[in-house]
């Protein structure tokens, strides 16, 4: 997980009378947004962007602030076009974003730029330690702040998942106005530290948080408004895992306040935002009401059933299902002995004395041990996958070390192949139906689940085809429709809308190697992903085995593309299709046609049309006819090789057969002569 | 097993009725007429004596050369047969003639050029098959030429060295 930048553990410095302006060579964005390079905004570092120092050609006199992202993390698109151009409360606001040539990168990054809170961060760093804000103020000033500010977001369907005392700021000189801060340079709670997710989400990985819900912002907005209360973060330098077993342990109010004393308002607040229960836990509503003065008791958090005794695994003791399904997925290779020996079925009917999950988990168990052979591995790793969920419902989908809400699966995905991690575990949790496993096992019904189950289902189908447009590259854009095409081919350009990929390729083709093909997995994924337009045949011709049938799969692929959603012409595009065309041109056996395709092609090059190019070289009629017309060019070629071949080599048939033509023909003279000898004597005779 | 040959039986003893008026005519009219022909038929046997012995000595599995020599032969001999018809015919006049050393020549000298037609045709014939022959071939090449131009080399391959044309698609 990302850590936050270091930062000295001190209070932070007042507020600068002069905010920096940028120095040295700037980079440019749309001709307006100068982004100095020289000049990095260190106090406005995030984990995963770093900000720079920027100014509005506009309107120079205005403090301007660029994130500039990691290129190998996703940004959050859908929430950068959401949010860009809005003035939303409480939120920083978003002007503008786009790719730029970094200096400092040596490569095309994102560049989000911001309006520059100009009171600077309200909490430097996790580690460090500021004057507790007064009750009167976190209920008066701030609560009404974050309180609209979430209330904005909710209502644009925007899940911040970045809230955390770090990525609040202070957006006027005088402390007067918290803002959040950034959420769209990295996946959605990419960045946040275990503590401010609820147990759940703390259990998945980084990446595999998903957007998840509103209450996951609201339960981040409580541990938040704790640490402003108490100036400091609770439980400084407790390892995640223990975090969060203290969490499931005592609850996440209990765990977190812990011996601090809170005011009335403040523990029902608390109580509320913290709730570990995500049905009971408050809402956006909720939160809304009680800043505008609704005063109710405080949630009284609801225990998990314990056991009359405990069970011991890997040397200690767990009284809950909940603390001891996160230990076995802790210790993922023992977890299976305890359900094998029968100890964890016998522990369910006496200790926690749930007969019904003793029963659902005791037939799993049978029949994990009725597996062949062969297959009892991948069986007991299924069983404790299984268990695990019937242990605890709440939980992520987790295999092995890979922990996931279903929603977390694209963001995971994006960064795996982003960071080109080794995405094994990903692939075997689809290809084994562990999200199936997951939906199974939840003890409500939610119409839904079965939607993204059957969504799963197509993924794996989509994954156990290895041809272009399909594979782990099908995937990442089906689970995360605002990614853009990860193809290096146009990574430059994000391209996150189908429409933008063909303009894309054309600034592409003015400046690659021509011998490079237009189209690699990510392109073709892309597209059979996101264009709304039957191309299953294109695709089955991208992967044909024959060259030439390949190239006419790409030429109509595009083509279909450029046929639907345009632009009317791309001439380098259709120049650097027209470099790939040899193989089809010499598809053709008549060389007459050849020559006139050879002459043709650049005309249709130079008009850009690609649908037109395909239809001219994939000519159904003159391709008949040139199949038709060499079939019988060879059978003619054949006869004549054949006769040339017998008259070469016949020169005795052809003594023999002069010799048999030749007496005949003697025959023949010699008994006309006989005939007209005769005839003549006859005539003189009787005349 | 082969069917049993259905052969349609002849009653014992009877005879088509157009071949027995065929031999009963040639029994009654054979006779009479052998004799009455008797010169012409001893001048005819004697004098083309060549093209027997050309049908005898011919060992090639068609036999023309008794054609070739009987035709010239039978030329040869014509004019003394006209004689023998219509100016006396009867055997004095046959071997009269069958011993004239210059007839005998001429029927003879007849049936030698028939063995020259013979043997002098065949090179003929077979020059003019070569002729005709080269004469192919170079029509032959220049049509390989022209495929070649319009198809490419690969139209001179063998079936075997090309996927078939349906499976390219």
């Amino acid at each position: 997980m990302a850590k936050e930048p270091e930062k000295k553990k001190e209070a932070p410095p007042p507020p600068r009378k002069e905010p920096v302006k940028g120095a040295g060579t700037p980079v440019v964005l749309r001709d307006r947004y100068q982004i100095y390079p020289a000049t990095p905004l260190f106090d406005f570092d995030q984990p995963s962007a770093t900000a720079f120092a920027c100014t509005d050609k506009r309107d120079p006199g205005r403090y301007l602030l660029a994130y500039v992202c990691k290129p190998e993390l996703p940004p959050r698109v859908n929430v950068l076009r959401t949010l860009k151009g809005q003035q939303l409360a409480g939120v920083i606001p978003l002007l503008d974003w786009g790719i730029v040539e970094w200096p400092l990168a040596g490569r095309q990054c994102l560049v989000v730029i911001y309006a520059r809170p100009l009171g600077g961060r309200v909490m430097p760093s996790l580690d460090s330690e500021i004057k507790p804000l007064e009750e009167h103020e976190l209920v008066k000033k701030i609560m009404p702040q974050l309180a609209q500010s979430l209330k904005e977001l909710s209502e644009r369907g925007i899940p911040h998942r970045a809230i955390r005392p770090t990525n609040l700021f202070w957006m006027d000189e005088n402390c007067e106005q918290m803002v959040l801060g950034d959420c769209v340079t990295a996946p959605p709670a990419y960045d946040q530290p275990v503590l401010f997710e609820s147990i759940e989400v703390g259990m998945c990985l980084p990446a595999a948080r998903g957007s998840g819900s509103y209450g996951y912002d609201l339960y981040a907005l409580g541990v938040s408004i704790l640490i402003l209360k108490l100036g400091r973060a609770p439980l400084k330098g407790v390892e995640s895992e223990s975090l969060l077993r203290g969490k499931i342990a005592k609850g996440s109010y209990s765990y977190l306040v812990g011996d601090e004393r809170m005011p009335l308002s403040m523990i029902e607040l608390l109580r509320g935002l913290l709730c570990d229960d995500p049905h009971e836990r408050w809402s956006v509503n909720d939160l809304e009401l009680w800043s505008n003065g609704r005063r109710l008791s405080p949630l009284q958090p609801r225990q998990e059933k314990r056991a009359v005794r405990g069970f011991a695994f890997a040397g200690e003791e767990y009284n809950t299902c909940r603390e001891l399904a996160f230990a076995m997925s802790l210790n993922w290779d023992k977890a299976h002995v305890p359900m094998i020996d029968g100890s964890l079925e016998v522990w369910l009917r006496r200790g926690i004395d749930n007969k019904e999950l003793a029963d659902v988990a005791t037939t799993a168990i049978k029949n994990a041990r009725q597996a062949p052979a062969a297959d009892v591995k991948l069986a007991e790793e299924l069983l404790v996958t299984r268990v695990l969920m019937l242990l605890d419902p709440l939980a992520p989908i987790r295999y092995k070390g890979f922990s996931a809400l279903p929603l977390g699966f694209g963001p995971a995905l994006a960064v795996i192949m982003g960071t080109k991690s080794d995405p094994k575990l990903f692939a075997e949790c689809l290809l084994r139906d562990v999200p199936h496993i997951w939906f199974e096992t939840r003890p409500e019904y939610d119409p839904a689940n079965s939607q993204i189950d059957n969504l799963f289902k197509d993924l794996k189908a989509y994954m156990q085809q290895t041809a272009l447009g399909y594979g782990l590259e099908r995937l990442l854009y089906d689970l995360n429709e605002a990614l853009p095409c990860q193809s290096p081919l146009v990574a430059d350009s994000f391209v996150v809308e189908i429409g933008e990929l063909l303009p894309a390729l054309e600034q592409t083709a003015k400046r690659i190697d021509p011998r490079t093909m237009p189209m690699d997995r990510h392109i073709a994924a892309f597209i059979a992903c996101r264009f709304d337009f039957n191309v299953e045949r294109q695709i089955t011709a991208l992967n044909a085995g024959h060259q030439e049938r390949q190239i006419i799969g790409i030429l109509s692929l595009l083509g279909t593309v450029q046929w639907k959603l345009g632009p009317e012409s791309l001439p380098g595009l259709a120049s650097w299709m027209g470099a790939h065309l040899g193989p089809v041109v010499n598809g053709f056996h008549s060389r007459a046609k050849r020559r006139e395709m050879e002459k043709e092609l650049p005309k249709l090059v130079r008009a850009g049309n690609l649908p037109e190019l395909f239809s001219y070289v994939e000519n159904h009629d003159e391709r008949r006819r040139d199949d038709e017309g060499y079939l019988l060019a060879r059978a003619e070629f054949a006869a004549s090789s054949q006769e040339a071949n017998e008259i070469e080599t016949g020169t005795r048939r052809r003594t023999d057969q002069a010799m048999r033509y030749g007496h005949q023909a003697a025959g023949m003279i010699a008994m006309m002569l006989a005939l007209t000898v005769i005839s003549i004597l006859l005539l003189i005779r009787f005349l | 097993m082969a069917q049993k040959k259905q052969v349609r039986k002849v009653p014992q003893g009877a005879k088509p009725p157009g071949k027995l008026k065929v031999t009963l005519g040639l029994l009654i009219l054979g006779p009479p007429l052998f004799f009455f022909f008797l010169p012409t038929w001893v001048f005819l046997f004697l004098s083309m004596l060549p093209s027997v012995v050309a049908f005898v000595v011919d060992r090639t599995p068609y036999r023309y050369a008794w054609v070739s020599v009987a035709g010239l032969n039978l030329a040869g001999v014509a004019p003394y047969l006209m004689k023998l018809w219509f100016e006396g015919h009867s055997m004095s006049t046959a071997l009269k003639m069958l011993s004239n050393p210059f007839d005998l020549i001429v029927m003879i000298g007849a049936a030698g050029l028939g063995w020259v037609l013979h043997l002098s045709l065949p090179p003929v014939v077979g020059a003019w098959l070569d002729v005709t022959s080269q004469r192919r071939l170079t029509q032959l090449r220049a049509t390989q030429r022209k495929l070649l131009d319009e198809w490419g080399a690969e139209v001179a391959q063998p079936d075997s060295e090309e996927a078939p044309v349906s499976r390219r698609r």
